[in-house]
């Protein structure tokens, strides 16, 4: 087993509190929210699970809970979406695919599964013209409307993680770095 | 191959900018020992981007070396190793497979100049078509599917993105690691759909006044040759999508010495260019002209 200070990212004897706090970054990052129809969930979970490892073994037993566990997304949906559910969740996309396209009755459930597989693709425009319809098509639906208002960022928010986009990306600023850029082999350093 | 790929210099350490300059000047370097000095033209800040995510394993001390571009003082540049050899091989099949692809469709003049550019560099292209022939026959068969899309008009710009991100994804296969290739294939798939994307965009007014294909006009309806507010919006939100799954990609790496460079490049750097071609900013401000 690895080091559990060095999975959690702080020095051998840091506090309660810093193991704590840089847990939570941490389980924050990972979270299987994040990586929801990602072709990587499936290292996104091992990670998840290296680190409640971790933090279990610092807090002797402590209280992380199971969050890697009970995100357990393997339910039981029947009929022929279910199928389709199943062969998605296999990695199968063009088995998929095809036996989505075989099905005439095309239900919001239907439009949320072309999506998905499209995202599983990194196909995010198309996914998010799916979610879109699955979502108008059935607005109570709590997964469709996740889906289509996270389209835009493909479920990863990479401006929460630890780079938040603090404003100042104004012009100038990129001006000077591609100026900067332009010295970079000019430079004498 | 487009010079989008850039760090945000004023985000990023006195350390990590001196690294990101010895890298640049390294491969400049690795490039003429490889394939003689005409092949140091070919330097770009896109491989070297691709230089650091390959790198893996201890740092490297920079050696002093000769610049001709300031030939009166020695500049700091990485060694070559692995990797670098690598990223100039790969400098040298892109450039190559883009002036290929600009004989096809772009003016007479620029033609003329595509063509005489291959001449040139003929012989390194064969060198490192035989040292890369996994790769090059996947840029070779991806291109080829590519000018097939856009010859059928492809209404959908994710698939037409898909050529060209599939082709960037094979630069991963300088792994063998199965979870490393993975990976860092996803990644490079999404830096390759934002690039032909953002290309897209930034070329839609040119495109749409000498008729060339480009997926924004087949698919959406423009208004006075751009797309309106609400397809920009939309249009971003999708770019940036790919944005995040690089970024989601990153983060399941393992940490390497240069990992901030990375972090700059993915979570300041594309969405500052991406932002800067959409308001018409990049070229005009950016490179003075």
């Amino acid at each position: 087993m690895k080091d559990p200070y060095e999975v959690l990212g702080v020095p051998h004897g840091a506090s309660e509190e810093e193991i704590k706090k840089a847990y939570r970054d941490l389980a924050r990052k990972y979270h299987p929210d994040n990586y929801a129809n990602n072709p990587l969930a499936d290292l996104a979970q091992e990670k998840m699970k290296e680190i409640n490892e971790a933090y279990d073994t610092l807090t002797k037993g402590g209280s992380s809970g199971s969050s890697s566990s009970s995100y357990d997304s393997s339910s039981s949906y029947g009929g022929s979406l279910g199928e389709v559910r199943r062969l998605i969740q296999l990695g199968d996309l063009d088995a998929a695919e095809a036996k989505l396209n075989g099905i005439s009755n095309h239900n919001a459930e239907w439009y949320y599964l072309r999506g998905v597989i499209a995202q599983r693709r990194g196909w995010m425009d198309e996914a998010a013209q799916n979610f879109r319809i699955a979502s108008s098509m059935d607005p109570g639906n709590y997964e469709y409307r996740r889906a289509a208002g996270t389209a835009g960022n493909g479920g990863y928010t990479y401006r929460q993680t630890q780079y938040d986009n603090n404003g100042s990306d104004d012009l100038c600023n990129l001006c000077s770095t591609l100026m900067c850029l332009n010295c970079l082999c000019n430079g004498c350093r | 191959m487009f010079g989008y790929v850039l760090p945000r210099r004023d985000k990023l350490s006195e350390k990590d900018t001196a690294r990101y300059r010895a890298a640049y000047c390294g491969l400049c370097r690795c490039l003429k020992e490889r394939y003689g000095f005409r092949a140091r033209f070919l330097v770009s800040y896109d491989m070297t981007f691709l230089y650091f995510l390959l790198q893996e394993g201890e740092v490297k001390q920079p050696l002093r070396c000769f610049c001709p571009a300031r030939p009166i003082c020695k500049k700091d540049c990485l060694p070559p190793d692995g990797v670098m050899d690598y990223a100039a091989d790969l400098s040298i099949l892109l450039s190559c497979w883009k002036l290929r692809d600009a004989q096809r469709d772009d003016g007479f003049s620029r033609r003329l100049a595509a063509k005489l550019c291959l001449r040139l560099y003929k012989k390194p292209f064969e060198k490192a078509a035989a040292l890369r022939n996994n790769e090059n026959s996947v840029f070779s068969e991806q291109l080829a599917r590519l000018n097939t899309l856009e010859d059928k008009h492809c209404e959908s710009i994710d698939r037409a993105a898909d050529a060209f991100a599939s082709l960037l994804k094979a630069c991963a296969g300088y792994h063998t690691d199965e979870t490393l290739r993975r990976t860092k294939g996803l990644l490079l798939y999404h830096v390759g759909r934002f690039l032909y994307l953002t290309d897209a965009l930034e070329d839609l007014p040119k495109d749409n006044k000498s008729g060339a294909y480009n997926p924004l006009r087949y698919r959406y309806a423009l208004q006075d040759g751009k797309l309106t507010q609400t397809d920009q919006t939309q249009f971003l939100e999708t770019v940036d999508a790919s944005i995040s799954m690089a970024a989601s990609a990153l983060e399941l790496l393992p940490e390497t010495a240069d990992r901030e460079i990375l972090r700059n490049i993915i979570y300041y750097g594309l969405p500052a260019v991406l932002k800067s071609v959409a308001d018409g900013s990049f070229r005009k401000r950016g490179k003075g002209k």
